[in-house]
């Protein structure tokens, strides 16, 4: 049996259930690179140009990995959504993924490139063409897809009952499976799930808050809200980003949630206008508390805790007060 | 109506008559410095590129001078590029100015239109020999820009006195700026022809040519990449941006010349399939295409965490390695030293030198 490699990385977060499905369905055996660790992140740093984003720089490290473990490592180029009669797009290193790991790698056989183009294509056009590649008919491509899109629904209404994407992965890594019933402080956690999710990227800011006696109020996202969202019409059109504005929307009128937590990468192209939009036209307008967090290759966990601790205290002398 | 628009290169000569000619009057803000640039990078978020962060400090200082309406260059694209106007729209009216502002992007062509016939009283004849006329004249003054530009930076490298290629070049274009006379315009671009081919030679045959690649920014204003074009000229070598003023507002604001941009993708094609800003496939095409027509090296200048500039850069090095050409890429912010940079590319320089002798 073929085997294809998937990156823990980005997207995979968001579509692994859909990925996995679609090439077990084509026959192929799924090998999934290991969980980011020191090394993974040491071979992305000297892999990747400086200036790239950490998540970047992780993927290419699990990239690297995984063309020792399988024959074929799997790029997903997500170019482009269509919501609510408008086309939302990835960030600039989602759309050149595939052209910036072939530059790095040298090599133009061993990956496969997927395209989510919906300004061109339907999603289904991609996904066959991809399997075209591989020297698998359309019938059969156009079946193992359809088999896809219903494990992403069963996928979907698990993480809407609060399941965390990182529970897809083969069964393993869990961060907070039991949910922390706290004194009904919440503190909501907006960021891309390849960065809170990650364990050792984010050095375990979710446990950090539930050690803390805060429970982190990271809601799923549905495609209703983000049209919703996109419907607004002032929204921005990174799609990935949408999601994050769509979740501070969602956490602000929540019950319970006292404060707000920005998480985002040094170096993230998008963070600064993400931010400043969900600073100034959603977390003010509420009168939410907010902290923005930047991780690095370089973060330390006794700083992040520091810094925590020390807004969880903030938000605790706040309630006092009234 | 008091127009201001960000500053950037030489495009506000070309810009600035058109919009007077449509009936606005324009308020120019004074070129970047470093104050502009101190204002910028305070105000605007911490990690956002450097463009962002000096045309802030321009605007600022053009609604200081009693500018009512912002015209930005837009489009909502993957870039950060096409949120400039937003955000600078909001930390502006933070501050308390009160403005009108223009977006000019593609999907709202139709409000541009309107905003000129009311400019014209209007009046849809007015407006439209109004527009004509603006935008010949603007056409003719980018044609001339360009050839005093093309000459200077030809010229340059093997004149004598390279200070005088200087003295030229602010003499005409001083001239461009001043009149509004298309005949006039058409004469300039004869003389300044005749000007510098009376430009004493050193009698080298070659000088060694370098092409500027990068963000158009970075690319076009000499603020930013520390006029790198005059300083290396002043050192004997030709160096050949990619991208003018004049040439990024035909491309960026009038979609001019599609067919050599679409040359340039083609040839990228191999290292880069999608476009996503930042001139990104044009920085991979024009490198192959320095590779080809015997350019010595080139230099690759983009902001600190420019997305697009950023993912390229692996791309640019490919295909660098494989078009046996070398590649300087040095990313400028707000706290690039002068001397630093300067010593990166003298550097580089030396290197070509070096390599060419060694061919020869």
């Amino acid at each position: 049996m073929r085997k294809i490699g998937i990156g823990r990385g980005l997207h995979s977060y968001h579509h692994f259930s859909l990925w996995r499905t679609f090439f077990t369905e084509l026959g192929f055996e799924v090998v999934l690179s290991s969980q980011t660790d020191k090394e993974i992140v040491n071979r992305g740093v000297r892999l990747a140009p400086a200036e790239l984003c950490l998540p970047v720089k992780v993927f290419l490290g699990q990239v690297e990995e995984l063309l020792e473990r399988a024959e074929l490592v799997f790029i997903p180029r997500m170019v482009c959504r269509r919501l609510h009669r408008d086309f939302y797009f990835g960030c600039p290193k989602a759309i050149a993924l595939p052209d910036l790991v072939r530059a790095i790698f040298g090599s133009k056989e061993r990956f496969l490139e997927l395209v989510i183009d919906q300004q061109v294509q339907a999603d289904e056009t991609g996904f066959v063409n991809c399997a075209q590649v591989l020297g698998i008919s359309r019938a059969r491509a156009r079946a193992a897809f359809v088999q896809a899109i219903r494990a992403e629904a069963v996928a979907e209404q698990r993480l809407k009952q609060g399941a965390n994407p990182a529970d897809f992965w083969q069964g393993e890594s869990v961060i907070f499976r039991e949910r922390f019933e706290a004194k009904g402080t919440k503190i909501g956690v907006i960021g891309h799930p390849y960065l809170i999710y990650d364990e050792y990227i984010s050095l375990s800011l979710l446990k950090i808050l539930t050690e803390l006696g805060v429970e982190p109020a990271v809601p799923f996202v549905t495609v209703e809200e983000l049209e919703a969202e996109a419907g607004r019409g002032n929204a921005l059109n990174w799609f990935y980003e949408l999601e994050l504005i769509a979740r501070a929307q969602r956490l602000i009128r929540e019950p319970g949630v006292k404060g707000l937590l920005l998480v985002s990468s040094f170096a993230c192209g998008t963070a600064p206008v993400v931010n400043e939009v969900i600073r100034r036209e959603i977390a003010e307008q509420a009168g939410l508390p907010m902290l923005t967090l930047l991780f690095d290759e370089h973060s330390g966990e006794t700083g992040l805790r520091t810094r925590v601790e020390s807004f969880v205290d903030l938000l605790g002398s706040a309630r006092a007060k009234l | 109506m008091k127009v201001a628009f960000p500053y950037m290169g030489d495009i506000q000569l070309v810009l600035e008559p058109i919009l007077r000619k449509l009936g606005a009057e324009v308020i120019i803000p004074p070129e970047p410095n470093r104050e502009t640039v101190a204002i910028g990078a305070r105000l605007a978020p911490e990690t956002i590129c450097l463009p962002f962060k000096v045309t802030l400090g321009n605007i600022l200082r053009a609604l200081e001078l009693g500018a009512d309406t912002l015209v930005f260059v837009s489009g909502s694209w993957s870039c950060r590029f096409g949120y400039y106007g937003r955000l600078q729209a909001d930390i502006c009216q933070d501050l308390g100015y009160r403005f009108r502002w223009l977006e000019l992007r593609r999907d709202r062509v139709g409000e541009i239109v309107k905003e000129v016939f009311q400019l014209s009283g209007g009046m849809p004849a007015r407006a439209l020999v109004r527009s004509v006329r603006a935008f010949r004249l603007g056409w003719f003054k980018a044609t001339a820009l360009e050839k005093t530009g093309e000459l200077f930076r030809q010229v340059m490298p093997v004149a004598v006195e390279p200070a005088e290629c200087i003295r030229l070049r602010k003499a005409f274009v001083q001239e461009i700026k001043q009149t509004d006379d298309v005949r006039k315009l058409v004469e300039l671009r004869r003389m300044v022809k005749e000007e510098f081919s009376r430009v004493q030679r050193n009698g080298r045959k070659e000088c060694l040519r370098v092409k500027l690649i990068g963000e158009s920014y970075c690319t076009i204003e000499p603020f930013v990449n520390f006029d790198i074009i005059t300083r290396l000229g002043e050192m004997g070598v030709w160096v050949e941006p990619f991208l003018t003023g004049p040439r990024w507002l035909g491309f960026h604001g009038f979609r001019l010349n599609r067919q050599e941009v679409w040359q340039v993708q083609q040839l990228a094609k191999d290292y880069w399939r999608y476009c996503v800003g930042g001139e990104d496939a044009n920085s991979v095409g024009h490198l192959i295409m320095a590779a080809q027509s015997g350019y010595d090296g080139v230099i690759h200048i983009h902001p600190f965490a420019c997305m697009p500039s950023t993912v390229v850069q692996p791309a640019l090095f490919a295909a660098s390695r494989d078009y046996n050409i070398p590649l300087l890429s040095i990313s400028v912010d707000e706290h690039t030293g002068e001397t630093g940079f300067l010593t990166r590319v003298e550097a580089f320089i030396s290197l070509l030198e070096r390599r060419r002798r060694n061919k020869l």
